[in-house]
């Protein structure tokens, strides 16, 4: 089962798809893509870890190469937040696969799948305030579409969460 | 609470008032409202706006909304969706965008109905 969550800033899409996982009787690994590069990130994180005390997550730090990424048991729920820091890593970090970056998502994500029966992704809407960016941002902004699109297209459920609600695209609720 | 997210000019106010019955007499605009006190109005459009006044004058945005919970439990909200673009570079420019995305949050939780309006069409996201 793949899950595709999307949502815009703040809207509730971390924590609905931390609630997907609820129940899951296997191991639940999050997979956090953050590269750790100033203090507001590292906010960002203790939130995002405070919010998942408890649920029993164990979190696996891959902000980079998601195709080496080998779990350490099968039967897992996974959790990968979330692609838009992945896809960023993967297209501008020294370490990345720079002009590559699309495939090198795309054959991590099949890693993970072809890993784990149960695998949500959360990804971001930034496509939206009709600005006009430099070419990097463009092409960032082209990259990321593109493989919400492609990982739409693969998904048994996309969910797209607005104000904490969810509004389901495909495949209805999961 | 019953809550009205959208885009900019997408209908929001329009909609929230034919369906609540209201007229724009009865209307507490966030863009320019005193930020003492509760809206004196059955409907508080433009939070988005409000929720920057706050934080430009120091207010914590969530305490208030807290506070306007509990104060104005019937009040229909309305609020510009922000959140759906690049992370902006300026730092007050992403609170903002946390704190909006946050409040909206907040609210749907506790509202009985909550509606995204596209194109000035409703989409229901929660009825209780």
């Amino acid at each position: 089962m793949f899950i595709l969550v999307t949502g815009g800033a703040a809207s509730g899409k971390s924590a609905y798809g931390e609630s997907l996982l609820d129940g899951w009787r296997g191991p639940k690994y999050y997979v956090a893509t953050m590269l750790i590069q100033d203090e507001e990130s590292v906010q960002r994180v203790a939130r995002h870890r405070a919010a998942r005390m408890g649920k029993g997550f164990f979190t696996l730090e891959r902000g980079l190469d998601l195709a080496g990424l080998r779990l350490p048991e099968l039967g897992a729920g996974v959790l990968v937040e979330c692609l838009s820091n992945l896809v960023a890593n993967e297209r501008f970090s020294p370490h990345g696969a720079g002009e590559r970056a699309k495939e090198a998502v795309l054959k991590g994500m099949d890693t993970l799948l072809d890993q784990a029966p149960l695998v949500v992704v959360v990804t971001n809407e930034v496509f939206s305030d009709g600005v006009s960016y430099d070419p990097d941002t463009q092409d960032y902004l082209r990259l990321l579409g593109e493989l919400n699109t492609a990982l739409a297209k693969r998904a048994d459920h996309v969910v797209e969460v607005v104000c904490g609600l969810p509004v389901f695209h495909k495949g209805g609720r999961p | 609470m019953i809550l009205y997210v959208g885009g900019r000019a997408q209908g929001k106010l329009e909609l929230a008032l034919r369906e609540q019955g209201l007229d724009n007499a009865q209307v507490w605009d966030g863009a320019v409202c005193p930020l003492e006190g509760f809206p004196e109005a059955p409907v508080l459009n433009h939070l988005h706006l409000l929720i920057r006044r706050l934080m430009q004058a120091g207010i914590d945005p969530a305490g208030y909304l807290e506070e306007l919970e509990a104060h104005r439990p019937e009040l229909v909200v309305i609020c510009d969706e922000v959140g759906y673009g690049v992370v902006p570079m300026e730092p007050f420019e992403r609170q903002w965008r946390e704190a909006v995305g946050r409040g909206c949050c907040a609210l749907a939780a506790h509202s009985w109905r909550v509606v995204r309006v596209v194109a000035g069409l409703p989409q229901v996201l929660k009825e209780v």
